[in-house]
């Protein structure tokens, strides 16, 4: 009896500390949804708009009835400060604290394969949302992550398709020292050979994530006299990149090809200081859509007059994205993270990024990519692109045979 | 790969001079503040980053662009760096100076979140000035206008300035003192909390001006201060702690290794400073230049 | 066999004697090791039943690491600023063996961690001993650093920036409940914190005491400075890697991240929160610092390094010996006569008292603005109820805790001169009154912890002997507080 007073009152404490919120019994059950983001930190300028983007979907769902019977979506966000330690430790905490029903998000490629390592574990489907290294639908591949974005083999393979049409023989590289660069240089490189035989690879350099001044990387690779550099430095690197290297009269001598510099988060810092004529390759452009335009712009009006700017590539996945989780969850039925990431796999999706299938085997989306070249556009502040061709995800990926030797062999060697 | 013409490793050494000159500009408050305070602080790289944001600021305010700018950011860092001083760290100069380091270290996550919380957590930019967008030769290569003309001057000017200020000037007499011995030159009647307080603002000048100086060569963002601190310790350890000409020659050795190493061996380029830091903390732990270090005596 | 039989029974002996005569600690020791033991059974029909465990395991780590960095930083004085260092190599240690030796024993493989962890501490101490205060600092944040690129640069050896991912562990760790990972962590932790409480109350550990007071007076009376810091750097390494290991196999994977320099400021925050100078401040630091983390961090990801640096700067200002220091901090001179005596604990009973009404108040309040931003005067989307404080605003609750509880305080501490058991009993009823409230308002965890200090403040002050007799006894001069 006293033991039972004892965990009651236990049990009354930890729930007043917990749900100060109260939520009113009539509604059904909603569906909680983990969004894992880094919200502190030098991501943040990412995931602020795509966790807006999500709640916009969220709001329309919501506000035409729900899914499986009026159940809302409810958002539980949190932040990984960039960590994968921390990650692992807040992912674990949404399923057994929040009760999630799956968990979206993570922006850095480490968070993400050690998230979805997790996942595995507690058989809670993992949706990557922004990060982009091919490992993670690829060797790290399982039944409980998928990914609704691109990949850095699209990414790569993209850039790479738009790269063998122009007349540039010899290349030089330099991407951000991490993984993922390194895996993006690597794709496009490959990729380039097949399509192109005969370029020369001239040199590649690895700055630090966070470098502030690259005039020696500037004047290393203008030294080698390439024709073409290609980057998959992204974000502030970049910006800082372009600026120090206009200084040079760098863009003027070779031709630069840069994964991502066509998205928003880096022509609308740059301005006028972005040159005109890079190869720049995108998910993603706020008015260039010949799909779906009308449902595009209602998007595009909400998420400025809640975040004061244009969307970018990052903030329409979160909207995309939640859009895609909606029709699985009516496909399947239930939010089961097993019967969830079934039905998710193998169907096709209409969505304003253009129509995607989420493939069987890997469970990786197969987003379209655009590449375009850099021109000033007197309606806008900032460079805008031109002469933009596209990319189907389907085309560049590659195929299950592919994949399952690039899992056998990653078995072979003791992963 | 191998072969290097002279004209290139000409042109990689200016390029690094520029390098160095930019993390001198920064890595001289440090130094400063340490060798007189014997407080290593940690937000130093917060007040870099002030620097760069009340330049970017300005600019937005357009009442005469980047020059303006170049002053009046480095003199609201030095009111943001008194503050700091006479609020946080006079209480506790008596205290281990392990605790000040804390302190300091509390001040810049405090700091970087002030940041974010006014200027958001964006990318950020500021243009080079009009006239300097552009090129200039030198031996034939070409390099940034801004760089020759903005921070190189800058960047020796700051270094001549400190070397006179320091050597030639009564203040300088009492500063240098107070390098050797603290407590004796409050023996001899200066007043030392002012002294301090002074070193302090100008340390944070020195700051405030590396950020403005470099803000258009670079993207702005919260998060910059950790970037640039990392490297200004490397920078500061490296020529021995609290000593000016140290600091000079460790950013010399900083830039130039960056800017050469990059032509030899490209995979390894973010490796070679910190080799080169164990080497010389291994064999002169005080620093290249630095005076000698007491041990657990 | 007779022989090890015969070793057994004396070692046994040997344990007991120590246990009664010399060390009566080992009794709390394994009284907390008991009773940590089955809450996993007691809880886990509750709701959050996973999280607790999963949160508690992770409280029991950071506190063997804080700990152990406190016997550097304490009892030693060598505050080292590259401590994660040693943390990053027990988890790659762990890590690497399990990862590529297939068929390695689990156990084996975490023994090894230590080692690791050890002799990694000896080859970087051997260079950072000898300099003191700054430099050593500086050193050992620079040896660390490089621990930290390579394993974020290593990528044939360590997986590089992505870190050693998927390392198989038992499969009675991975049950879905936590709770046997739980219980191996409190068997380790606490075995291994018994170990470290030997080593410091030994005379090696005075001899550390020692060096920290005064290195010059140590070697004068034959202490080999240098050779005992490095004792004890090594020692600590080894600890470290444990608790590094510990970390890896919880989260199966290992990063770099867990060796950069921000986790040794972690652990510096949790030993100067929890207090420097005292054995167990650390255990109290990481259980604040992991429950405001899971309070504020997470859940206001835009604040959290300003709520973290402010924490620090007032620890600094504020408490310089932490939470545990300044409840155990007593300052009576031992030439005080017994007026003086009981005049100045009244007086520092006061003062704390009153330190923690203001810190409990202004934590708790600090929660409300979070947790109901705007909701100043009245609540928001929330009906107003007169008799339901749930329903106030932020300002009026405040002010009614600030005038209730105040005069409560005020009316009770002025007669501390002059108490009895009733006055006692009131006293004590007032921070558990508080306490109560704060459930009821739905605080969050790490602001009703700093009401639950209070209490325990108060506790262990009504429980000290000297504090008992003077306030049985009473004295004019402790008057007119």
């Amino acid at each position: 009896m006293r033991v039972r007073v004892l965990t009651n009152i236990l049990v009354s404490i930890v729930t007043l500390t917990f749900l100060a919120a109260s939520t009113s019994a009539a509604d059904p059950k909603p569906i909680k949804i983990g969004l894992l983001y880094s919200l502190s930190g030098m991501a943040a300028v990412y995931t602020k708009g795509t966790v807006i983007g999500h709640q916009i979907a969220a709001e329309e769902i919501n506000a035409a009835g729900g899914l499986l019977g009026g159940r809302k979506i409810e958002y539980v966000i949190r932040d990984d400060k960039l960590k994968p330690g921390i990650a692992v430790e807040e992912f674990r905490r949404m399923v057994t604290r929040d009760q999630v029903d799956f968990v979206m998000g993570v922006i850095s490629s480490g968070v993400a394969l050690a998230v979805s390592e997790v996942a595995k574990e507690m058989k809670v489907l993992f949706v990557d949302t922004i990060a982009q290294t091919a490992a993670l639908t690829e060797e790290q591949g399982h039944d409980y992550v998928v990914r609704l974005n691109t990949n850095s083999v699209i990414l790569g393979r993209t850039a790479a398709l738009a790269a063998a049409k122009g007349p540039w023989k010899s290349y030089y590289f330099i991407g951000p020292d991490y993984e993922w660069g390194h895996r993006v240089n690597a794709d496009f490189w490959e990729y380039l050979q097949t399509k192109k035989p005969g370029v020369t690879k001239m040199g590649d350099l690895w700055p630090k994530l966070g470098e502030r001044d690259f005039s020696a990387h500037i004047t290393a690779i203008l030294n080698a006299k390439p024709d073409a550099v290609f980057t998959s430095l992204w974000g502030g690197d970049l910006i800082a990149f372009i600026k120090q290297a206009n200084a040079y009269g760098f863009f003027d001598k070779v031709q630069f090809v840069a994964t991502g510099a066509g998205d928003l988060d880096i022509l609308e810092p740059l301005g006028a200081e972005m040159p005109n004529g890079i190869l720049a390759t995108f998910l993603y452009a706020f008015d260039y859509l010949p799909i779906k335009q009308a449902q595009n712009e209602k998007f595009i009006e909400e998420f400025k007059k809640r975040a004061g700017y244009l969307p970018k590539s990052g903030d329409i996945i979160g909207y995309v994205s939640t859009y895609i989780m909606a029709e699985a969850i009516k496909k399947a039925g239930s939010t089961d993270s097993a019967k969830l990431g079934a039905a998710l796999r193998g169907s096709r999706y209409e969505t304003l990024l253009g129509d995607i299938t989420v493939r069987d085997f890997d469970g990786q989306a197969t987003f379209p990519y655009n590449t375009g070249v850099t021109f000033s556009d007197p309606k806008y502040p900032f460079k805008r692109l031109k002469d933009v061709t596209r990319a189907n995800g389907e085309d560049v990926l590659q195929s299950k045979e592919e994949i399952e030797k690039i899992r056998a062999e990653f078995k072979k060697k003791g992963g | 790969m191998a072969g290097f013409t002279a004209d290139v490793l000409l042109v990689q050494f200016i390029n690094g001079l520029f390098i160095a000159a930019g993390i001198y500009l920064v890595a001289s408050g440090l130094s400063l503040v340490f060798g007189v305070l014997g407080v290593l602080n940690f937000a130093h790289g917060s007040f870099y980053m002030y620097g760069a944001f009340f330049v970017f600021t300005w600019i937005g305010f357009k009442l005469g662009g980047f020059w303006p700018a170049l002053l009046i950011a480095p003199f609201a860092v030095v009111i943001v760096g008194i503050a700091t001083e006479v609020v946080f760290l006079r209480p506790i100069y008596k205290a281990d100076p392990l605790y000040q380091l804390l302190l300091t270290y509390g001040l810049v996550l405090m700091f970087g979140d002030v940041v974010k919380l006014i200027w958001g957590a964006d990318n950020q930019s500021v243009a080079r000035p009009v006239g300097l967008e552009g090129t200039f030769p030198i031996f034939g290569a070409l390099f940034p206008s801004y760089q020759v003309f903005v921070l190189l001057p800058i960047g020796i000017c700051t270094m001549v300035a400190l070397y006179l200020l320091l050597n030639h000037t009564q203040i300088g007499n009492v500063v240098r003192a107070a390098t050797q011995d603290r407590e004796m030159v409050g023996a001899l009647g200066v007043n030392v909390r002012l002294l301090y307080t002074g070193v302090f603002a100008v340390g944070a000048f020195l700051g405030g001006l590396g950020g403005a100086v470099l803000a258009p060569m670079g993207a702005l963002y919260p998060g910059m201060d950790f970037d640039v601190i990392i490297e200004v310790f490397l920078v500061v350890v490296l020529g021995g702690l609290g000593s000016m000409a140290g600091t000079a020659l460790g950013a010399l050795i900083y830039g130039e290794l960056k800017s050469l190493g990059i032509l030899f061996v490209p995979d390894l380029e973010s490796v070679f400073i910190y080799v080169l830091m164990v080497i010389v903390l291994l064999t002169r732990p005080q620093g290249l230049l630095g005076k000698r270090v007491e041990t657990s005596r | 066999m007779a022989n090890l039989q015969g070793s057994i029974g004396e070692g046994a002996v040997a344990l007991r004697r120590a246990a009664t005569a010399r060390d009566p600690m080992i009794w709390a020791f394994l009284a907390a090791l008991v009773l940590l033991f089955w809450v996993p059974e007691l809880i886990l029909y509750m709701g959050w039943a996973k999280f607790w465990i999963q949160f508690t395991t992770q409280v029991f780590i950071w506190s063997l690491f804080g700990v152990s960095f406190n016997l550097l930083m304490g009892y030693t004085g060598m505050i080292s600023f590259g401590q994660a260092a040693y943390l990053g190599i027990g988890g790659y240690t762990a890590g690497l063996l399990l990862k590529n030796i297939p068929g390695l024993s689990f156990y084996l493989g975490l023994a090894a961690a230590p080692v690791g962890g050890a002799l990694a501490a000896l080859v970087i101490g051997y260079f950072c001993v000898r300099r003191t205060h700054i430099y050593f600092a500086i050193l050992t944040l620079a040896f660390g650093h490089i621990v930290y690129l390579i394993a974020f640069k290593w990528y044939g050896f360590t997986g590089g920036d992505n870190g050693l991912i998927g390392i198989p562990v038992p499969g009675w760790i991975a049950e879905p409940t936590f709770a046997n990972y739980y219980k191996f962590v409190l068997v380790i932790c606490v075995v291994a914190i018994y170990l470290l409480w030997r080593i410091v109350n030994s005379p090696f550990g005075r001899a550390l005491t020692a060096i920290r007071e005064n290195p010059e007076r140590a070697d004068f009376i034959g202490i080999p400075v240098d050779r005992y810091r490095l004792y004890a750097f090594v020692l600590v390494g080894a600890f470290s890697g444990l608790a590094g290991a510990l970390i890896m196999v919880n989260d199966r994977s290992v990063y770099p991240d867990l060796a950069h320099w921000t986790q040794s400021t972690q652990v510096l925050l949790m030993s100067l929160l929890g207090g420097v100078y005292t054995f167990f401040g650390p255990i109290v630091g990481a259980l604040l610092l992991r429950t405001m983390d899971a309070d504020i961090t997470q859940n206001y990801p835009e604040i959290w390094q300003l709520f973290l640096g402010g924490v620090l700067v007032l620890i600094l200002f504020g408490l310089p010996g932490g939470i545990v220091g300044f409840i155990q901090e007593r300052d009576v001179g031992s030439g005080d006569d017994h007026a003086t005596r009981t005049a100045k604990l009244l007086r520092q009973f006061r003062r704390k008292s009153w330190m923690f009404f203001g810190g409990a108040l202004l934590f708790t309040t600090f929660f409300a603005v979070l947790h109901s931003p705007g909701a100043w005067l009245l609540p928001r989307a929330r009906e107003f109820v007169p008799f339901s404080l749930v329903t106030w605003g932020i300002v009026p609750c405040a002010l009614l805790q600030l005038v209730v509880g105040g005069s409560a305080l005020w009316w009770l501490l002025r007669r501390a001169d002059r108490f009895n058991r009733i006055d006692a009993a009131l006293l004590l009823a007032l921070p558990v009154a508080a306490l109560v409230l704060h459930v009821y308002l739905g605080t969050p965890l790490s602001g009703l912890l700093i009401v639950l200090l209070w209490v325990i403040f108060t506790i262990y002050s009504l429980c000290q002997a000297d504090f008992r007799r003077a306030y049985r006894i009473g004295s004019p001069a402790a008057g007119g507080g």
